[in-house]
């Protein structure tokens, strides 16, 4: 019976920590990893010590790095006039991947709700405003989520961002590239209206 | 907008289920608990992806299966379209014409319905809340905006909230209480004009359809109740919540807002919730309800689908018929009954009758 197994019971309570993985994933995960080559789990081992020893924040602008300060803050050729705000890490790479943006960032580590007991002074906003006062930014860019924790946040920036007199801008919302009109949805359709833009 | 057929598998006491429709007006029959409502609630799944009753969608499924599966073919004003839902667990999917879509709001305005039971008797005589959840589901069913900021609403409101208690604890910045109030009255002030437009075309609706119900014995008046000075919404909802604000650190919720609100029900001049009889009230629900269908048809260009659960033995055989001729030739309408005998022959006349049996349509 699996309830005697205890490196079983250990693996699977283990992985139920992730995010996103239930109980029965767990034990499927669990099965499978039962099935492999040692080798084989081994280095799924090192990958996951190696990723934790080795992944830290860039002190700078807070993404995750394996060097420090990271390659994005240390690029000398990028844009030192921009700054764009954004919540995750994550951001920060899907912004990388898309490519068209040459500036630096910053990351909040999250964005502000009471309900998670996530206030300014757990955010990365003293750190922002440091690096506005010493940096030759002239724009800052706001990426953050468009849920309300994220809309919060932006307009807590915006108010603290005021005496530095720089041009604070947030990204579009809008239509999806690729979308035909008649498969939007009417609130994205609304968004993309409002926020049109010449020819 | 027009029911063709509904096919059932594994929801609540349905193994495998199928069952057509007339365009004009079906009766479900059975003795009790043999899945008249059920049925009824399948095609209110199917019309807005959610149970009625606030149920869960697991508690939907058959006992002993592991997912259920809804589909339906409809006629509305774009032609005819087919869709379907299955619930495997925690997991939904649902395909429109073979497109899947991702969010509910997607799907609103597509399968309209108006479903109409005893229990809503408790918007006139209940709690305010009720008579909220009537002016929400009303305008959710076909303004997918109003659908969207009043989620948005919930949200913020909740986050204010715990600010609040937060700040009774220890000290939070006036500026943090400043940008989740800016974020409220925004939800808000479009939540509250979005109601009041509705009030504004239900009351002559209204109105007009209780003088008829009533051979206008009864003149019914709806107003929207709100302790924010409507005239000049901008300033005074964020000013009543600045200044609310102390009062609301000491109990721990917001008191200002759209969630506060009420809609007040005058009949003759006086309040419907205190001084009608109940077979008073009991007509001006219907009258509410058939506003409902109204409404919805000036805002789309077309009738919803009226399901009747089990409330025709509570209407007079009067009421019964100023019933039928608001509906008849118009709007497609599911009843379920009991007994025949509740329902007149001019019903049963124009009527399809589908006979309901152990969870099975017969």
């Amino acid at each position: 019976m699996i309830g005697h197994i205890k490196p079983l019971i250990n693996l699977i309570g283990e992985l139920k920590r992730l995010p996103g993985i239930g109980p029965r994933s767990a034990e499927r995960i669990a099965y499978s990893i039962l099935d492999m080559d040692e080798d084989a789990v081994a280095s799924i081992g090192k990958a996951l010590m190696d990723a934790k020893l080795n992944i830290k924040r860039c002190p700078v602008c807070f993404s995750i790095t394996d060097e420090i300060p990271c390659r994005i803050c240390k690029d000398q050729l990028r844009d030192k006039s921009v700054i764009c705000i954004v919540e995750n890490a994550k951001d920060v790479i899907a912004l990388e991947k898309a490519g068209n943006y040459k500036g630096f960032y910053h990351v909040l580590e999250g964005s502000l709700s009471p309900g998670r007991n996530i206030g300014p002074d757990n955010l990365r906003i003293k750190e922002l405003l440091e690096r506005l006062d010493k940096g030759e930014f002239v724009e800052v860019i706001i990426a953050l989520n468009p849920n309300v924790e994220g809309e919060a946040t932006a307009m807590y920036l915006n108010r603290l961002l005021k005496p530095f007199s720089m041009k604070v801008t947030r990204i579009a919302h809008g239509l999806p590239i690729g979308g035909e009109l008649e498969f939007a949805d009417e609130m994205t359709l609304m968004y993309a209206f409002e926020d049109r833009k010449e020819l | 907008m027009i029911l063709k057929n509904i096919s059932l598998k594994n929801f609540t006491n349905y193994e495998d289920a199928y069952c057509d429709f007339d365009e004009n007006i079906n009766i479900f029959v059975g003795d009790n608990a043999q899945g008249k409502s059920n049925l009824l609630e399948s095609i209110y799944y199917i019309s807005t992806i959610s149970s009625s009753k606030k149920n869960k969608d697991r508690e939907l499924i058959k006992w002993g299966r592991d997912y259920f599966s809804i589909s339906a073919h409809f006629f509305n004003q774009h032609g005819e379209n087919k869709v379907s839902v299955k619930v495997v667990g925690n997991k939904k999917e649902v395909y429109l014409n073979n497109y899947k879509i991702e969010k509910r709001k997607e799907y609103i305005g597509y399968l309209i319905t108006v479903i109409f039971n005893p229990e809503d008797l408790y918007i006139i005589k209940g709690e305010p809340a009720l008579r909220r959840q009537y002016i929400d589901n009303e305008l959710s069913k076909t303004d997918v905006e109003y659908f969207v900021d009043s989620i948005k609403y919930k949200k913020v409101l909740e986050q204010r909230n715990i600010l609040l208690k937060e700040y009774k604890r220890k000290k939070v910045s006036d500026e943090l209480m400043d940008i989740w109030e800016e974020q409220l009255s925004k939800y808000g002030i479009k939540i509250i004009n979005k109601r009041l437009e509705l009030i504004d075309q239900l009351k002559e609706i209204s109105k007009k359809i209780h003088y008829r119900i009533t051979d206008d014995a009864e003149n019914l008046q709806i107003s929207y109740q709100t302790n924010i000075d409507i005239e000049n919404i901008e300033d005074s909802y964020r000013q009543l919540m600045k200044k609310n604000r102390q009062k609301d650190i000491e109990r721990g919720y917001t008191s200002v807002g759209p969630h506060r609100d009420d809609l007040e029900i005058l009949i003759n001049g006086i309040s419907a919730k205190k001084f009608a009889s109940q077979g008073q009230q009991r007509t001006i629900s219907l009258s509410l309800k058939i506003s409902e269908i109204e409404f919805i048809k000036r805002k789309t260009g077309e009738y919803p689908i009226l399901l009747l659960d089990d409330v025709l033995s509570e209407l007079d055989k009067n009421r019964k018929h100023k019933l039928l001729e608001e509906i008849e030739n118009k709007v497609q309408t599911i009843i379920t009954t009991t007994d025949l005998n509740d329902i007149e022959n001019f019903f049963i006349d124009k009527g399809k009758i589908i006979i309901i049996q152990d969870g099975k349509v017969l």
